[in-house]
């Protein structure tokens, strides 16, 4: 009996048919995804929006702020490394690295301190040169986790809804912003440091608490 | 785990992902959470599985291949997550039917329903190659496994068809 890749391509779709008829149709697939998921979707999702939906929205709200502001976003944007815009409750936020660092290898980062009680949950890794993402959870609290995403040599930004405050501070000597959402205690923390981008996206946290978990990064 | 977050640089592909994120991360959340039983496990296993899929070529236009493309990737990761969450390394590939929500579809005696009643692991590569045509490479990254455990899982997978068909009498 002798199976032939024709006759599995023939029989594909048929079989793939069968399989997927076991599962409901979309209409039956509803689900309210909750905050943590859609915070852990955000970057990834980001990333794809960031050289047309985001940058197409943020041309939009500088727009619609007038001739003046336009002028000072536009020399803003030459020398930029983290910028962020808020209007009518949608903060656009952009993160870029340096393209003047020293060249180096990807090193993925570790938190040398992170909050008590937080474990690392399926932490992942990545032997390409494109980035990494580290997560921990706090398992007897639900609502309570980390995720770390690395970008190198990857513009980054986002766009986020809600009442979110935008703050300039400082990571490393280096300009950061930290974006958080008053009604539900997120927390992100953007910035870069040479040809790397970083959001530290946390839940459950005190701001003091991500700050000292970013400045703490070790290779 | 491999995780591949490297640049899409087309706009197509950009708007492929999403739509794929649109349209089908019910699916996926559905699919996930009959296996784990847990609406926040499922919920990373979704993660885990737009993560593995920001790495891949994904289907011009959703449809059959990306409905299947979005459940299957859904489906290994939480499976994966399942052993990783209950320590049930042991389970073996052809106990994985008998997890929740993996009972395949009754075979028939004909190689479509013999191909879609394989255990899931060995159903997933083969119709991720057959049907949505992609590389040992691809699926590897798909499935957090490497091309030469694919290229042996399709093997094994093929070697259970001819068994399977073979016992029903199948004329192939």
């Amino acid at each position: 009996m002798n199976i032939t890749d024709e006759l599995l391509s023939q029989a594909a779709p048929e079989a793939a048919e069968r399989w997927l008829s076991t599962l409901p149709g979309r209409e039956d697939c509803e689900h309210e995804f909750s905050l943590t998921f859609q915070a852990a979707m955000e970057p990834l999702l980001s990333r794809r929006r960031r050289r047309w939906k985001s940058l197409v929205l943020l041309a939009a709200v500088v727009a619609a702020l007038g001739t003046l502001l336009v002028s000072a976003g536009a020399e803003r944007r030459e020398n930029y490394y983290v910028y962020a815009d808020q209007q009518d409750g949608c903060v656009t936020y952009v993160v870029r690295p340096r393209e003047d660092a020293l060249e180096q290898e990807p090193h993925r980062l570790y938190m040398s301190w992170i909050p008590e009680g937080f474990v690392p949950d399926m932490v992942s890794t990545s032997s390409t040169p494109s980035g990494f993402l580290t997560r921990y959870v706090h398992r007897t609290d639900e609502e309570r986790w980390i995720y770390l995403y690395q970008f190198y040599r990857e513009e980054t930004g986002g766009l986020l809804f809600g009442d979110y405050a935008v703050e300039n501070l400082r990571v490393g000597g280096e300009e950061a912003l930290l974006l958080s959402e008053s009604g539900s205690g997120l927390l992100q923390l953007v910035w870069s440091s040479g040809f790397n981008c970083y959001s530290l996206s946390c839940s459950g946290l005190e701001k003091k608490d991500v700050l000292r978990i970013a400045e703490n990064l070790k290779w | 785990m491999l995780i591949y977050l490297q640049a899409i640089d087309s706009p197509e592909d950009r708007t492929r992902f999403e739509a794929l994120y649109t349209a089908y991360r019910g699916l996926m959340f559905h699919v996930a959470n009959r296996i784990l039983q847990n609406p926040q496990d499922a919920e990373d296993a979704v993660h885990m599985a737009f993560l593995s899929l920001a790495g891949c070529r994904l289907p011009a236009e959703l449809g059959p291949q990306a409905r299947h493309l979005a459940a299957t990737v859904a489906e290994r990761k939480a499976i994966d997550l399942y052993r990783a969450r209950r320590r049930r390394s042991e389970v073996g590939l052809e106990e994985e039917e008998h997890l929740p929500g993996c009972a395949p579809p009754p075979s028939d005696g004909t190689l479509a329903g013999a191909m879609a009643a394989l255990p899931p692991r060995y159903r997933e590569v083969l119709l991720l190659k057959y049907y949505n045509g992609y590389s040992a490479g691809e699926i590897g990254t798909l499935l957090d496994t490497t091309a030469a455990n694919v290229r042996q899982l399709i093997a094994r997978a093929k070697k259970k068809l001819a068994v399977e068909l073979a016992e029903r009498g199948a004329p192939v």
